[in-house]
């Protein structure tokens, strides 16, 4: 009896501390996102934080030079999320909307020039430069389709004339090569159709058409959607799959790093579909162990391999920390409030929040204008925002910040394109 | 009982060992540690970073899970010990 006396104390200490742990890191009720009224204080101070990276040349060759080391396509995505975070914080706060899209101008300009100077390689794996594109003149659509969501985002939140025929070329595009493909895809890569690019290129032409008050494009995303059912679903998941070639063949089967940013998308295009690949989505990929939420990037019935979009991924658990940040994204999407506190329960436990100096509030350091512009101008004014004020994710890469801060941001963008495609 | 009082297990282990992983993780957060985690993210400068922060995260996960149960798991033997101790002595009275 006395010889179970000590595994039976750390059982029974186990059993009391471990379902507590969760409370030291559940966010409060305030911390949540919600779908419209100011930035959470969270939210606010990663926004400071991102956007005095972006302002500090420095700082932000740093990081840059960090993430390209491994990853092109991270600098690029993380311009995109930022971007659509931007959107979103300038429809939330109006008294804020001027230093937003200056800021979202810069980067605009910024990605624009980078992909006209050294092409749009310049964004993607060096597997882009090796093999033949099917589809010519070569393009990504990876590119393509971000840079067109990022147009129409700024445009949606106010018109800025010089990006409309940029969008609109972009957009003709886009569209022309997609209804060239089989299954109504185009390529990120040679021979490699991604659901995550080609779903962020149908959101992207649906804003096209709500901005010109048209639906030129409203019978390519039906037949998409049609296509996708038929053609680029997992059959024992009836999940979307992530990756195939340019005749449909599938190459990978559903990832989570593809599907919770497919779901976002579709929103625009398809609601009830978006809601079936979601809830789909959740059931196979989300778990909750003692109140830490997080997402795996494959479901049971599909192992895929182990690459740079899973990223390191949790022994035994499965834990996939970019299909977790961007499921956090989907979870904020779909409203679903129990999984998005499991997976920021998770976030501050595991992500190491490094909370600077500066407290909660805009997303102006206190006493430093971090972007003076003339609004919707586009031409920023560098100031000195300090850096140290804001919050910072240590376990986070740059784009896993940006991802972090849209997820806390997002939902007036997509009412907006609902609002203006009702009128 | 007698013989097995003489063998009742003592707390101290399981304190100590709580203890020495708050500790270390209190040292690896003073020595800079926590600023190489992102190899949670595969973004990392170099291999000895990457280590250094797969220590952390290991060291993070000890003194945050481990440490308590283990300190906690001490005062449950601790409580119990002494009341059979007590119980051992009003017997002999």
């Amino acid at each position: 009896m006395i010889r179970l006396l000590k595994p039976g104390a750390l059982l029974l200490a186990a059993a009391i501390w471990l379902p507590l742990l969760q409370l030291l890191y559940r966010p409060a009720e305030s911390e949540l996102p919600r779908s419209s009224g100011p930035p959470s204080p969270t939210a606010a101070a990663l926004a400071r934080r991102q956007l005095a990276l972006w302002n500090d040349e420095g700082l932000r060759a740093a990081e840059l030079a960090r993430m390209r080391r491994h990853n092109a396509e991270w600098d690029f995505m993380g311009r995109t999320y930022l971007g659509l975070a931007l959107a979103n914080l300038a429809l939330r706060d109006p008294a804020r909307r001027a230093e937003a899209l200056a800021a979202l101008d810069r980067i605009l300009d910024e990605t624009l020039r980078l992909e006209r100077e050294h092409g749009f390689t310049h964004f993607t794996l060096p597997y882009a430069r090796r093999g033949a594109f099917v589809m010519q003149p070569p393009r990504s659509l990876f590119v393509d389709g971000e840079l067109a969501l990022l147009l129409g985002a700024r445009r949606l939140v106010a018109e800025r004339p010089e990006y409309r025929a940029p969008l609109a070329e972009r957009a003709r595009l886009i569209a022309e090569r997609m209804r060239r493909g089989p299954v109504l895809s185009a390529e990120s890569y040679p021979d490699e159709c991604w659901t995550f690019c080609n779903t962020v290129a149908l959101a992207a032409l649906r804003i096209a058409d709500v901005l010109e008050g048209r639906s030129e494009h409203a019978g390519l995303l039906r037949d998409w959607v049609a296509t996708a059912r038929r053609r680029l679903l997992h059959r024992e998941s009836g999940l979307l799959i992530s990756s195939y070639a340019v005749d449909g063949r599938p190459k990978d089967g559903p990832e989570g790093s593809s599907l919770w940013m497919a779901a976002h998308m579709l929103e625009l295009v398809d609601r009830p579909f978006a809601e079936d690949q979601y809830r789909r989505g959740r059931g196979a990929l989300y778990r909750s162990v003692l109140g830490f939420g997080y997402a795996r990037e494959w479901p049971a019935s599909w192992q895929g391999p182990r690459d740079i979009d899973s990223g390191p991924v949790v022994p035994l658990l499965e834990a996939s920390p970019s299909s977790s940040g961007l499921a956090l994204m989907a979870a904020a999407s779909f409203e679903d409030r129990a999984t998005l506190r499991g997976l920021l329960t998770t976030l501050d436990y595991a992500a190491f929040p490094a909370r600077r100096p500066g407290g909660p509030g805009g997303f102006t350091p206190p006493g430093g204008a971090a972007v003076k512009a003339a609004p919707d101008s586009g031409a920023a004014v560098k100031a000195a925002p300090d850096p140290s004020h804001g919050l910072s994710y240590l376990g986070a890469n740059g784009v896993g910040e940006a991802v972090i801060l849209y997820a806390l941001t997002l939902g007036p963008l997509w009412r907006e394109v609902t609002r203006r495609a009702a009128r | 009982m007698t013989g097995d009082r003489a063998k009742l297990p003592r707390a101290r282990g399981l304190l100590c060992l709580g203890l020495a992983l708050l500790l270390l993780y209190g040292l690896a957060t003073l020595l800079g540690l926590r600023a190489e985690v992102a190899v949670l993210t595969g973004t990392y400068a170099s291999a000895g970073a990457a280590a250094a922060g797969a220590i952390y995260v290991v060291l993070h996960l000890a003194a945050t899970a481990l440490a308590p149960v283990l300190i906690l798991a001490a005062g449950i033997v601790a409580l119990v010990t002494w009341r059979l101790r007590r119980a051992g002595r009003r017997d002999a009275c």
